[in-house]
């Protein structure tokens, strides 16, 4: 963390600026530490990206590689187009399925997206109707590819339909899991419905899948707490390993995680996070944003005394949060 | 004031990189490359008397042809 008093001493000592101390900081010891709540040994981390990059570029998928290598270490350079033309930056996101820094801000997504049709079914229960959680499981090959994780969600959707074909008003969203280091992939499901039988829900799930294992029990917490439950692994990484994390992305390349079903889909579509996240207009004048060519360090956009603006995604669609 | 004098008001600050991460910098003081050039080499350093290691040099905002050296650099006398 930087000592303001020795940082000002030395500046005047040597007769440079506190920003060019500052600059000699980042340029000796490669960053600068301004809360005292920075890594200063982040090479682990970059480490650690560049095999899973490493995973993606093997799978044709150089552009994910380049996007988790850049993310929150690159920024966009941003200009107004105003008359005193401000100079601003945005640092770039990867938004990849697991990314650890990405995780937790697609999980702050989804809470936002899914959480007013979870309350609206808590607060008003039609009767016979509770949260009840299900668990379906699949066989663990050893593997996961893209065709297989798309017919085990196609198995859980039709499942779904199935056993609750007589019902009305019912709704259900589920997250894909696998579990730690392995492709033991399996589906959480939080289902607003009707009491379901565990033994009709293993018979329909064994005929449509030929997977075995299905649990059911009534949800444990209630609204918005049964939501986090479900969501939280979105936040946690479920491999150490780079080399599964990489096998997971590319086997969930154009994959939903996580599906909304009968009341749930699409539910009120109340998702701010577009609206707030997007800088279209300058911040100190308001002036019209226009995009700069190519992507820089952080420290260097830093640097060069540009104002941070944020995210921008003025394209992005509410289907990309998964 | 002659051009050659103007271009001497500001010299370059240099400062010898610490050998461990987390060791402070040691500032060395402002110099002027003996070989003329508006850039130090290893070898500018050499002839001022520095030992073997690594250095970070600032150079002034009135550097010659700013365009093409930057106002940071490091040099490394093996």
């Amino acid at each position: 963390m930087i000592d303001v008093s020795q940082a000002t001493a030395e500046a005047r000592q040597w007769d440079i600026s506190l920003r060019d101390w500052m600059e000699l900081r980042t340029h000796v010891y490669g960053n600068v530490d301004a809360f005292g709540d920075i890594d200063l040994e982040d090479s682990a981390d970059e480490e650690w990206r560049g095999r899973v990059a490493q995973v993606l570029i093997e799978n044709n998928h150089s552009a994910k590689a380049n996007r988790l290598i850049e993310c929150c270490r690159y920024g966009v350079r941003l200009k107004c187009k105003g008359p005193q033309g401000h100079e601003l930056f945005s640092p770039v996101y990867c938004d990849l399925r697991y990314c650890p820094r990405c995780g937790p801000r697609q999980f702050a997504r989804l809470i936002e997206k899914h959480s007013p049709a979870i309350n609206a079914v808590s607060k008003k229960q039609k009767c016979g109707y509770t949260l009840r959680e299900i668990t379906f499981t699949s066989l663990n090959t050893g593997g996961l590819s893209a065709p297989q994780v798309k017919k085990f969600n196609q198995d859980v959707k039709n499942t779904l339909k199935k056993v609750l074909r007589r019902s009305d008003d019912w709704g259900a969203l589920w997250c894909d899991e696998v579990g730690f280091n392995n492709t033991n992939l399996h589906a959480h499901v939080l289902v607003y419905g009707p009491y379901i039988e565990q033994s009709v829900l293993a018979d329909a799930w064994q005929e449509i899948s030929g997977h075995a294992v299905v649990y059911i029990k009534k949800a444990h917490v209630n609204g918005p707490k049964a939501l986090i439950h479900l969501l939280k692994y979105v936040s946690k990484l479920p491999a150490d390993d780079p080399e599964i994390i990489g096998q997971l992305e590319v086997a969930f390349h154009k994959c939903r995680r996580v599906h909304a079903l009968g009341v749930f889909y699409d539910f009120s579509g109340d998702d701010t996070d577009n609206v707030e996240s997007e800088w279209t207009t300058c911040p100190h004048c308001g002036a019209e944003l226009e995009r700069l060519p190519g992507t820089f360090r952080l420290e260097k956009l830093i640097m060069e005394g540009r104002t941070f603006v944020g995210l921008r995604h003025p394209e992005r669609k509410r289907s990309c949060i998964n | 004031m002659t051009e050659e004098v103007s271009s001497r008001k500001q010299g370059y600050k240099v400062w010898r990189n610490p050998a461990q991460p987390g060791e402070p910098v040691d500032y060395m003081g402002e110099f002027y490359p003996p070989s003329g050039h508006g850039y130090f080499m290893a070898c500018d350093l050499k002839q001022l008397g520095f030992g073997p290691g690594e250095y970070t040099v600032l150079a002034p905002p009135d550097r010659p042809h700013p365009e093409l050296f930057s106002k940071w650099w490091k040099v490394t006398i093996p």
